[in-house]
């Protein structure tokens, strides 16, 4: 019961996540093309469209590095992992790794924070459209408040000794690129 | 005590990152080595951004820093456009006592910093290749890179030209490729060191006489004693009086510099400058009243140059 | 002794197990309580660090280099190329090598090249008989082409801190490139058949037929034109290089769409996704190693190493040596941004009291970028060539040093003591 409300929460949240991510890439592309055709076409000077431009930007990188929490894709130097053998150290193993991740993240958190309260106290903008600094910055509180979470949900189930990683719908990361050609 | 000192713009050996040296060892010499100064000079720290960051939190205590205005915008009072049109109204305005000196002492006040005096670089111009600009009419269909911050865009594009935003890490690239035709908005002096092989015009403008700020952040500066706070502050107006001098035979030596390197300098008349100085003010003025307030603009509007 | 603890982290937390982003964290950590860090402003300074329009640029050109792939872009490209060198001993290797030079002439970093060349070639090597690990490896090293060809952001950065002419600069570099280049395809050449054996075209069971000569050209000239648009767009005055990378996305969305016809919505969404994640995962460790670099050189740690070099050493050609060494080095545990705008310029004076010309010790510089880039614990640019090429770090780090020991350093070498092969271009282009 309560692995299938995880199921589909995680599901919701995966959705959520690939629609921001689209979302923030075809800005990028599609502004920096106008960014071009306004420059050289139509010689216009469009004051501020970079800073539209870098804000999608930080979204993108942020949610972008979720994702990879999410699906358990970050960059790992794998080799201890893969010469273990025994079932019940390999999950000591991973029960570890989710933990010092935990922490870290905790601190990735607490940076985030502290970055984002420094700008209530002396906020800031962008010189040409004012945006506030704490749209794109919220960014990476979002991000590592997020991938604490899933440390969170990495540690549970190692403890709880699943490995078949029964709380993530586990679509192929790649699946049109994977595909045979 | 230890105190961390740092520009934004200006490597070690440039007339910028020299003046940080004299100021930390006056600094020095002047506590009799009580007060120990680390220096640290462009991009040591990070980026523009970032060491202006530094500084207001008072992780840099000490710092000549070319305003930036993402913290407050009336900072951005420094480049009102055609405030001042020869040298020696722009020092008196800047000097101690002087009247824009006051309005920035207030301003860096509020951001909690200690503000010394100004670093006076001189008068801007346009630096482009292939063709040149000395009115309005000729800046059509001329693409410059400008500053981002307000109004630097905005009075360019009053002189006629078109703007683009290129990151400062792209400028010598887009200038190579011609995705810009020039570089507007400094003295002589970064053109001639950074682009003279792809720049052959300078026409001064003058929209906007530059200058560098010798501040401090206030909370460093309580901490320390009463006659600690006398020998930065007294350093600061040496090198500050220093560069009043200075900084009017470095500018003329860059555009001897600038020539020997095949660049174009031209000086406008007073005519010229009055033009570009009505179109600017009846432009962009409007446009600062509402950024930066009328009270601000209403002094401006009192002290600056008649035309 | 703060360093020495911090490199042990690194390598203790990586070994382990722990990603490669939460292990720079953690040194971070590390590093933030030990020198007493504000943390008002250390975020602050990541977020700087990592909102930056050059940047921009990785992003874009990773996305390029995933709709090349889901477009049929990368399938025609790789015919095109099998066709033309597949016969010849090493001959998929070398082209990804001369691709990679290629694409360094569009953009001024290694990260587009990696992206891009990565996820066209490395499948097709593995159908060659390329082991993954060797493929990315070298795709690694030969994606520093782009810092070492024109236009390079390194080369504008180590400019604009030390007062010389980015032209120059960039001039002085491309001695070195063709060297290197030079080398890494004929070191290739060398591994066929020693480190494994190569497939030829069409040998292997499951692979599909070749087209014939002028089949596959005319098919590939779409793909071809791609990088005529970026080339044409930079260096016809049209667009900056990061600009370059949106219009290169778009036109591969283009082409993916309207002419090979293999794009489907759903193709791209999946591929902006999964182009997303990479992202994600680079910038997560640019943003923690960016920091760790500011909390370094805030407490002029490498500034003080470079001082006690300077006093340990006197003899000219040793002193060149030395700073070699320790680009080497320092390279190894900072990221490249730091190497270039932090611990290189110091040498300068003594570089120039040693005789060497500034221009000549830039594209030393560039050359220790290219093997720091790629050395750990600290190798982003070897990280990301395993990501793109979904393959486990260790099994690149093997065939990343004898690349990096047997072509780089010696690449660096002759770059440091034989002047005129970085002097000639500039002095050709009447730069110096
Ligand atoms: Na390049
Ligand atoms: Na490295």
């Amino acid at each position: 019961m309560i692995v299938r409300f995880f199921t589909a929460l995680d599901k919701k949240i995966g959705w959520v996540l690939n629609a921001a991510a689209l979302i923030s890439s075809l800005m990028l592309v599609g502004l920096m093309l106008f960014l071009v055709l306004a420059r050289y076409v139509f010689g216009w000077s469009i004051v501020g469209l970079l800073e539209v431009i870098m804000l999608f930007g930080m979204w993108l990188y942020m949610v972008g590095g979720l994702i990879a929490s999410r699906k358990r894709e970050h960059l790992v130097v794998d080799f201890v992992q893969t010469n273990i053998q025994d079932q019940q150290i390999r999950r000591l193993h991973q029960a570890f790794l989710s933990l010092v991740t935990l922490v870290i993240t905790g601190f990735f958190v607490y940076l985030s924070y502290r970055m984002l309260k420094w700008g209530m106290r002396r906020p800031q903008h962008t010189p040409g459209l004012s945006i506030p600094l704490w749209i794109p910055q919220s960014a990476i509180l979002f991000a590592s408040v997020g991938c604490a979470l899933y440390a969170l949900r990495d540690l549970i189930q190692s403890i709880i000794g699943n490995d078949t990683h029964l709380l993530v719908a586990h679509e192929p990361a790649e699946s049109a690129i994977e595909e045979d050609r | 005590a230890t105190l961390k000192m740092a520009t934004d713009s200006g490597a070690k050996g440039s007339p910028a990152g020299d003046t940080l040296e004299r100021w930390a060892d006056l600094i020095e010499k002047g506590s009799n080595g009580e007060i120990d100064v680390k220096v640290f000079y462009q991009n040591e720290l990070g980026s523009q951004n970032e060491v202006f960051d530094l500084h207001v939190a008072g992780d840099v205590d000490v710092m000549l820093n070319w305003p930036m205005t993402s913290y407050d915008k009336r900072i951005g009072v420094i480049y009102t456009p055609y405030m001042t049109l020869s040298w020696e109204e722009a020092i008196k305005a800047y000097s101690p006592g002087g009247w824009v000196n006051n309005m920035l002492g207030g301003i860096y006040a509020d951001l909690g910093l200690k503000f010394f005096g100004p670093w006076p670089e001189g008068f801007n111009g346009v630096a482009t290749r292939g063709k040149y600009a000395t009115n309005i009419a000729e800046a059509d269909g001329l693409k410059v890179r400008t500053m981002t911050v307000f109004p630097a865009p905005q009075t360019m594009q009053a002189l006629g030209y078109q703007t683009a935003a290129i990151d400062w890490g792209e400028v010598y690239t887009a200038l190579q490729t011609g995705v810009v035709d020039g570089e507007a908005g400094n003295v002589i002096y970064w053109d001639y060191e950074y682009f003279r092989d792809q720049l052959d015009y300078y026409v001064r403008s003058k929209h906007f006489f530059m200058t560098g700020v010798l501040s401090m952040n206030a909370e460093s500066f309580e901490d320390l004693s009463e006659a600690h706070q006398a020998i930065v502050a007294d350093a600061a107006k040496q090198v500050m009086m220093q560069q009043f001098k200075a900084a009017k035979t470095a500018d003329e030596l860059y555009v001897k510099k600038a020539e020997e390197a095949g660049m174009k300098y031209f000086e406008l008349s007073d005519e010229q400058i009055k033009v570009f100085a009505r179109a600017a003010r009846e432009k962009v003025w409007p446009l600062m009243d509402e950024e930066i307030g009328s009270e601000i603009m209403g002094t401006i509007r009192n002290n600056a140059t008649k035309l | 002794m703060e360093g020495l603890i911090a490199v042990g982290l690194l390598l203790f937390l990586m070994i382990v197990g722990v990603p490669v982003a939460w292990s720079f964290a953690g040194v971070l950590a590390y590093l933030s309580f030990a020198y007493d860090a504000n943390f008002n402003t250390l975020m602050l300074q990541g977020y700087r660090s990592i909102d930056s329009v050059i940047l921009i640029a990785l992003p874009l050109f990773v996305l390029t280099g995933y709709l090349m792939q889901s477009g049929g872009i990368a399938h025609r490209l790789v015919d095109f190329i099998e066709v033309l060198v597949g016969k010849r001993k090493g001959g998929m290797g070398a082209s990804m090598v001369l691709a990679s030079g290629i694409f360094g002439a569009i953009a001024g970093t290694a990260t587009a090249a990696v992206a891009s060349i990565g996820t066209i070639m490395i499948d097709p090597l593995e159908k060659r008989g390329y082991p993954r690990g060797y493929s990315s490896a070298l795709l690694g090293i030969s994606s520093l082409l782009g810092i070492l060809i024109p236009p390079s952001i390194t080369m504008i950065l180590f400019a604009v801190v030390t007062r010389q002419s980015v032209a120059a600069c960039f001039a002085a570099s491309i001695g070195p490139a063709l060297l290197l280049i030079a080398g890494l395809i004929l070191m290739n050449r060398f591994n066929v058949g020693r480190l494994f054996e190569e497939v030829s075209a069409g040998a292997k069971d499951g692979m599909e037929e070749l087209p014939g000569k002028g089949i596959a050209t005319l098919r590939a000239l779409p793909a071809l034109s791609l990088p005529i648009v970026i080339l044409g767009g930079i260096y016809g005055g049209i667009c900056t290089p990061t600009e370059a990378a949106a219009i290169a996305a778009f036109v591969a969305i283009l082409i993916g769409f309207f002419i090979y016809r293999d794009l489907t919505i759903k193709r791209l969404g999946s591929s902006v996704v999964a182009a997303a994640e990479t992202t994600g995962t680079v910038i997560l460790i640019l943003l923690f190693s960016f920091m760790i670099g500011r909390i370094l050189a805030s407490e002029r740690i490498p500034q003080e190493l470079t001082e006690t070099i300077t006093s340990l050493v006197k003899d000219p050609l040793m002193i060149l040596i030395a700073v070699n060494i320790f680009l080497i080095i320092t390279g190894m545990i900072m990221d490249d941004v730091s190497v270039t705008v932090v611990v290189a310029p110091l040498f300068m004076p003594l570089m120039i009291a040693s005789g060497v010309d500034p221009i000549h010790y830039a594209s030393i510089v560039a050359c220790s970028v290219v093997i720091g880039a790629n050395s750990p614990p600290v190798a982003p640019i070897l990280y990301m060539a395993c990501r793109i090429g979904k393959v486990s770090i260790h099994q690149s780090v093997m065939p990343a040093i004898k690349l990096m020991v047997f072509v780089g350093m010696p690449v660096m070498a002759v770059t440091s003591f034989v002047p005129e092969l970085s002097l000639f271009i500039p002095k050709l282009l009447g730069l110096m």
